[in-house]
């Protein structure tokens, strides 16, 4: 904004350039702003999107109390790569979603994006992708999830989640003989 | 250690300590994040901790689509199970020609019905003995949402159907449409009692008696999108189209269909 015009027109200026951005501002419970793809958050995230639409967005950002600055980061990253990434022919044909089961599978840089995440930050990634109505966010996350428990002995899945085990030994053996249809090789 | 059980305090103090970020998810991540594991997986989840013991059998999703190998006893002890806890969603694959002739599937839609499924998906092993015969319990699944059936023949609807009020997507794939005079009048019938109707894909679809002489019509007010491919010709034309996006026809029945859309396109733009 050019500091020697008059306040009336600087603030038309203004008003005509956040019409104009391609970019929103967000806000984390922490206070920390990030820049996001205007576009992508918009079909991405149906949260976003009714903000935008609504005109709720406020450009020196907004908040978002029930996210961490981490996970924000995280969803932004998602969003902005999403926007610049080259959408998959599944993805651009709309006719071919009834298809598709309706979970669908991650792109192979998806999968990047929630592999480097530590457990926490990728558990905090699905709730902030259920907050803000991130149905795709929300797959690749819990595709991921999935992935970890494939598989696993109930010992396996206690050590990955660090589930402690509450049973009695005689307990759990009742359960094995309920459920043996399920137990069948361990 | 899992086998020497700590002190009733001790344990408290440990579950405390240590958080099971996976059961402090929200419902539907749960939902979400089982409904890609095989069934098994699923159902050893209540041998986890006491907080897993029935944490599955409340999900809203039951897929089976990731569980190759399943019999139809272990589906019948998963439903038995759940007891009448509401089914919202059901997904199957059926691999085994032996759950069709064997009725199993029959028991299995009726209790679909009474649970109130919403998302139905149901596909069926090709058979050279002729395509599986779904029990007529599918027209009480009232709450239907969602239908795609494949390789299956649908039964005529019963007496005094009045159709899926909340169906918004259907998909029928490989499928014959049985019907006691006319399988076009009945099928245009039931898009018609199906308001809310917005996506419909149609791949080759037999609806038995039917020709290209018949005539019957589609209405669907809220129709969005439209597929219907395939070999068949159909008697039909649609009519009353007014919220279409978009629509994809292949195969002999595309110049009709188009015909009569154009037609009451332009009827509209003039009224």
């Amino acid at each position: 904004m050019e500091v020697d015009k008059g306040k009336g027109e600087a603030e038309e200026t203004r008003k005509v350039a956040e019409a104009d951005r391609d970019t929103v501002t967000l806000k984390s419970s922490d206070g920390k702003l990030f820049e996001v793809s205007k576009e992508a958050a918009a079909r991405l995230s149906t949260v976003l999107a009714g903000m935008i639409a609504g005109g709720s967005i406020d450009d020196n950002g907004t908040d978002l109390k029930q996210i961490g600055s981490e996970a924000l980061e995280n969803v932004v990253d998602y969003c902005n790569k999403h926007a610049n990434s080259i959408p998959s022919a599944a993805l651009i044909s709309s006719s071919i979603s009834f298809n598709t089961a309706p979970f669908k599978e991650p792109e192979e840089w998806e999968r990047k994006f929630v592999d480097r995440l530590s457990h926490d930050a990728l558990f905090d990634l699905v709730e902030a992708a259920n907050f803000l109505g991130m149905e795709r966010l929300l797959d690749v996350t819990c595709h991921k999830i999935s992935e970890m428990m494939k598989g696993k002995s109930p010992d396996q899945i206690r050590e990955v989640f660090n589930i402690k085990n509450d049973y009695t030994k005689e307990e759990l053996e009742e359960i094995r003989q309920e459920l043996a249809w399920a137990f069948y090789d361990d | 250690m899992a086998d020497s059980p700590p002190s009733r305090k001790a344990r408290l103090a440990a579950s405390a300590a240590v958080p099971d970020a996976l059961a402090s998810l929200r419902l539907d991540a749960i939902d979400n994040i089982f409904s890609r594991l095989h069934i098994y997986d699923v159902v050893r989840t209540s041998a986890l901790s006491r907080a897993w013991r029935r944490r599955w059998e409340s999900l809203p999703t039951v897929d089976l689509t990731h569980s190759p190998g399943i019999s139809a006893s272990n589906i019948d002890a998963l439903l038995l199970r759940r007891g009448s806890t509401p089914v919202r969603a059901f997904r199957l694959h059926g691999r085994d020609p032996s759950w069709t002739a064997l009725s199993y599937l029959d028991d299995w839609l009726l209790c679909l019905s009474r649970r109130g499924v919403r998302d139905l998906t149901l596909g069926f092993p090709s058979s050279r003995y002729g395509l599986f015969r779904l029990h007529s319990s599918l027209f009480s699944c009232r709450e239907l949402t969602r239908l795609s059936l494949t390789c299956c023949r649908i039964p005529p609807a019963p007496a005094g159907f009045v159709g899926f009020p909340n169906l918004k997507a259907l998909r029928l794939e490989r499928v014959v449409v049985d019907a006691r005079e006319h399988a076009g009048v009945e099928f245009a019938s039931l898009m018609a009692a199906s308001p809310v109707l917005e996506d419909v894909e149609i791949v080759c679809v037999k609806l038995q008696r039917d020709g290209p002489d018949d005539e019957w019509v589609i209405r669907a007010p809220n129709l969005r999108k439209l597929s219907i491919l395939g070999a068949y010709e159909y008697g039909g034309i649609t009519e009353h189209l007014p919220l279409l996006e978009e629509a994809t026809f292949f195969g002999p029945n595309y110049a009709k269909f188009l015909t009569g859309m154009m037609k009451h396109a332009l009827e509209d733009g003039s009224g």
